[in-house]
């Protein structure tokens, strides 16, 4: 057995994965700390499977290999669904650096499409296939969209833990920093669906709908994030053409949460 | 006080990243408008970011083509036409924001525009201060503009904050004395009808 390497890199130091949604890597001074694995949080609505799209395509430009895991909807179809940034090129996914993957593919492979509650054996064929994705394409981004969809199949609390500690160990020592996306709804007064995912991953953003005279802003804060100082505040953001913009909540006013779970 | 074309010279010993408040009586409220787009619109080429809480954007290019003009160039940002439920249809060079109490969302499309349309030199008028009062508590007010103005000065921008001196009131007074770096007050000389200015 290797001897570890306890030295401790300050948190100044840890190599950053710049997200490229520059609001975003200034509230987390500089971008995710490589090889963290991220909880995007959210109930429906909210923007989630938009900003990890961002964060690919961010790093697909950048020429690092991306990997988007569709677990719900067909990638191509979501795709067409996204808002379509002045930034994206097609030439991203035909070069090979933008990739996609439909989980019930690997379902269908591993002979589970048909499961409705997967083993502890089954869980670690999955996280051995998604492995191996991340290795053939040397992924240094990845996105799963949601877990809380891969968890539903899991059923009991010993598995869910067991996976997320197992996909999470794994794509870190993969160097791979990964956006894992969490479905929650509204009235949900935590940032994760099981509770387990939220206590295991490196950080979490927590993306809501804020109510405020009756009308509903869309939010983004981060509640969590090993390895860097970053901003604990709520920002307002709007999904656009030039990507996620973010500026401050005003909290002049007062204000009632209806998204956005542990918000409330 | 000064008018209008006492206005525009002033203006012309700006530097980027000022923010002006400009209190205007009504009867110079379109000179004022159509001067300040024309001045930095065609005179000093720059892109003009014409934000709206007061009167639909439609009804400004009205005038601005009125005045000949054109509106290309000039990018506005409309937080009433949504709300008076006259914005079926979004016209080029027009944002619309649901609600002028979406404060946040006025600042979001501003930031939107100047990514979009990156240029040189941008000015960016807010019309007007006492429009979005009406709307919004005076303490989200204030914050609202602080973070705003900080931020048009991080990109240079102009920034025009349009008040109405009809509708004077020292809080206002107040709150854009505290951001802004200059206050003009702005009116028709003394004689002269508004429609007869020269701009």
């Amino acid at each position: 057995m290797g001897e570890k390497d306890w030295s401790i890199i300050p948190d100044k130091e840890r190599e950053r994965c710049v997200t490229g949604i520059e609001a975003l890597d200034t509230i987390l001074n500089g971008g995710i700390p490589r090889s963290n694995s991220v909880l995007v949080t959210g109930s429906c609505g909210t923007g989630k499977t938009t900003l990890s799209l961002e964060f690919l395509v961010h790093g697909a430009i950048n020429e690092e290999n991306c990997l988007f895991i569709s677990v719900t909807e067909d990638s191509m179809k979501m795709l067409n669904n996204v808002v379509p940034y002045d930034f994206f090129d097609q030439s991203l996914i035909e070069e090979g650096y933008l990739s996609f993957v439909d989980m019930p593919d690997i379902y269908e492979e591993l002979g589970l499409l048909d499961k409705s509650e997967f083993s502890f054996k089954e869980i670690d064929e999955l996280i051995e296939r998604i492995e191996e994705l991340v290795l053939e394409k040397d992924v240094k981004r990845l996105v799963i969209d949601s877990v809380t969809s891969v968890c539903f199949q899991l059923k009991t609390e010993e598995k869910i833990r067991d996976f997320m500690l197992q996909l999470m160990k794994m794509l870190s020592s993969h160097g791979c920093t990964s956006l894992l996306v969490s479905e929650i709804s509204p009235e949900e007064p935590r940032y994760s669906q099981y509770g387990v995912e939220e206590a295991i991953a490196d950080g979490i953003i927590m993306m809501g709908n804020l109510e405020r005279q009756g009308d509903l802003l869309r939010t983004l804060q981060v509640v969590k994030m090993r390895g860097t100082d970053h901003s604990r505040a709520k920002y307002v953001l709007d999904l656009t053409s030039v990507g996620v913009l973010l500026v401050p909540l005003l909290k002049g006013g007062g204000v009632d949460t209806v998204g956005g779970g542990a918000d409330g | 006080m000064v008018d209008i074309r006492g206005l525009l010279e002033k203006l012309d010993s700006m530097e980027s990243g000022s923010a002006v408040a400009l209190k205007v009586d009504v009867e110079s409220y379109f000179d004022v408008i159509t001067a300040l787009t024309d001045d930095f619109k065609r005179d000093k080429d720059m892109q003009v970011i014409y934000t709206t809480s007061t009167i639909s954007s439609s009804t400004i290019i009205q005038v601005l083509e009125a005045f000949d003009i054109g509106c290309e160039g000039i990018q506005f940002v409309d937080a009433v036409s949504y709300m008076t439920m006259g914005a079926s249809e979004q016209p080029e060079g027009v944002t619309f924001v649901e609600s002028p109490t979406m404060l946040e969302n006025i600042s979001l499309k501003i930031e939107y525009l100047l990514k979009k349309y990156p240029m040189d030199e941008n000015t960016v008028i807010i019309d007007s201060i006492d429009s979005l009062a009406i709307h919004n508590d005076n303490r989200i007010l204030s914050e609202f503009l602080h973070i705003l103005i900080s931020n048009l000065r991080s990109h240079d921008c102009f920034t025009f904050i349009l008040s109405v001196s009809e509708q004077d009131s020292e809080d206002i007074d107040n709150m854009l004395a505290m951001v802004c770096d200059d206050f003009i007050e702005v009116g028709p000389k003394k004689g002269e009808e508004s429609g007869e200015i020269e701009v």
